[in-house]
């Protein structure tokens, strides 16, 4: 069985074109619609990645280490 | 010489009104080269019990604007408390908040440095940084006894055969031509007296603005009579973009392995703090505003000293952490005038200035970025205290920013050479023009300001 036969006289080439003109005109419009005023917040960089560090009554301190300092304020303070 | 009233014979070629830091250096800069001024101020020979009257709101409300704005021969050095550091050059061209200033940062440093002497500093020390770790360098800041400019310069304007001074008398009106382009009079009230009097202003002659950094903005709103829009605020953003230093007093801690007693200059006696500064590269890279982290040498007798001293086997020091910095500009924090006049005759401002919540994150955000490079190279700890950052800024006394600078009328209110835009004799200088704050004490730039000014208005330099 064959494909029936494209009756309109569009060629592939040309549809793939219509498309990828929507196409960039939607990411266009998304853009647009996305954009900042340049006076808003600055996009997020990289120091908002976490690092693996953790809080000991606000001090950043390795795991390590907040294990080590919970272990010495625990033997400072037998119960 | 000193008078008492407005001569009304005299021909002077620059009229600058206001006494402090900008109005005297840039009258004894043009008086000092033969140029006849007129230096007009509001307030007396010493700061006295009026004040502005300015109203506030939002992060700096009631009368907290009044506090740091000093009518009086010597303006706001009467308030100054000594403290000299420049910008750096993220804090002219940064693009986290989107501000460049029109002036290159390399033609500022000449200024900066004859303004130390007039300050009392020392020239060799200013933009002085030691390097710190990578990402933030150390950068003292010297805190000299501030010097009072109606004592430093009273008795030279006393004796100045070109300079004349009068006290107790305020700008209210301005006059132009027809098509506000050039000043044509200037109208005073005198306080004693109450006697107005009006200063006919001729080709050539030129008018400074140097009244402060609401000041300025406040007689470049002065209403007017027919109702338009005043003189000199054709742009619309004269009282716009206020910004003050947020500070958020003890908001971390440190502890490390770097003394940084060692790392201040041992030429400069001293005295002066500590401060640690994000490198611009890496201030760009991390999306932050300015920013100093100002370090107080505390005991080293503290658990976490201690505990890192034994984890790294070599002595650590304890500081604590001031953390002063630069407010995104807005051109919703403004002073606008209200119809209540003050006790100088001026309209009462409304002062409306609100930090964004990017201006606290950026404090805590530079305080984790040291933390964490500190964590990655083995150097110490950082504490970020939320409760300070979050729940206690304050400000620096420190008026910034109403009268901006910038290439554009749609944009700014002065120029490059700071001469207001559209007018060919109308100057600003002081705080006011700071198109962005930076995080850096403001009075040593007024002062270069100042000077820069001179030389454009003598001829000897060229800004734009």
């Amino acid at each position: 069985m064959t494909a029936p036969k494209r009756s309109d006289g569009v060629s592939r080439r040309a549809i793939f074109s219509i498309a990828g003109a929507g196409v960039a005109l939607a990411s266009m419009a998304t853009l647009w619609r996305s954009r900042g005023s340049g006076a808003e917040a600055a996009p997020p960089g990289p120091q908002d990645v976490p690092i693996g560090y953790a809080d000991h009554e606000g001090w950043m301190v390795t795991p390590a280490e907040k294990a080590s300092l919970v272990a010495a304020v625990a033997a400072a303070n037998p119960r | 010489m000193y008078v008492n009233a407005l001569p009304s014979n005299a021909r002077y070629d620059v009229v600058v009104v206001g006494a402090g830091p900008a109005g005297i250096t840039l009258a004894t800069t043009l008086g000092a080269a033969g140029r006849r001024v007129l230096l007009v101020e509001s307030g007396g020979s010493q700061p006295g019990t009026a004040v502005s009257g300015t109203k506030g709101y939002g992060h700096y409300p009631g009368g907290y604007w009044n506090q740091h704005w000093v009518r009086a021969l010597g303006g706001t050095s009467h308030a100054w408390t000594g403290w000299c550091t420049i910008p750096t050059p993220l804090d002219f061209d940064n693009p986290t908040i989107g501000v460049r200033w029109p002036i290159p940062y390399a033609s500022m440093l000449p200024y900066w440095r004859r303004a130390a002497p007039i300050l009392d500093h020392l020239p060799a020390f200013i933009g002085y940084e030691a390097p710190f770790v990578p990402g933030f360098v150390y950068r003292p800041v010297p805190t000299q006894p501030p010097t009072r400019f109606s004592e430093k310069f009273g008795d030279a304007l006393r004796a100045s055969a070109a300079i004349d001074v009068l006290l107790g008398h305020s700008l209210i009106d301005l006059d132009a031509t027809p098509g506000r382009s050039a000043i044509t009079a200037l109208t005073f009230v005198g306080h004693g007296s109450g006697a107005r009097a009006t200063l006919a202003v001729a080709p050539g002659q030129r008018v400074v603005l140097a009244a402060g950094g609401l000041g300025n903005a406040q007689l470049l709103l002065l209403p007017r009579a027919d109702g338009g829009a005043s003189l000199g605020n054709e742009s619309g953003l004269a009282g716009r973009y206020l910004m003050e230093h947020p500070q958020f007093t003890l908001a971390g801690e440190l502890v490390t392995d770097a003394e940084l007693d060692r790392l201040w200059p041992a030429a400069n006696p001293g005295p002066g703090m500590h401060a640690l500064v994000a490198e611009p590269e890496f201030a760009v890279e991390h999306a932050l505003q300015g920013c100093s982290l100002q370090c107080s040498r505390k005991t080293d007798d503290h658990d976490m000293a201690r505990f890192l001293a034994h984890e790294l086997g070599r002595p650590c020091y304890h500081y604590e952490i001031t953390v002063r910095s630069e407010m995104r500009p807005s051109e919703l924090n403004r002073a606008v005038p209200t119809p209540e006049r003050d006790a100088f005759g001026l309209p009462v401002l409304q002062a409306t200035c609100v930090l964004d919540a990017g201006d606290f994150r950026n404090a805590e955000r530079a305080l984790r970025l040291l933390g964490e490079t500190l964590m990655r190279l083995g150097r110490g700890r950082v504490r970020i205290n939320n409760d300070r950052i979050y729940q206690n800024v304050d400000g620096q006394g420190h008026t910034l920013g109403t009268t901006r600078m910038g290439p554009a009328r749609d944009t700014s209110v002065v120029d490059a050479d700071l001469r207001v835009h559209g007018y060919e004799n109308l100057y600003v200088v002081g705080s006011s023009v700071f198109p962005s704050g930076g995080f850096a004490n403001p009075t040593v730039t007024i002062v270069a300001l100042a000077l820069r000014l001179g030389d454009h208005l003598l001829g000897q330099g060229a800004a734009t």
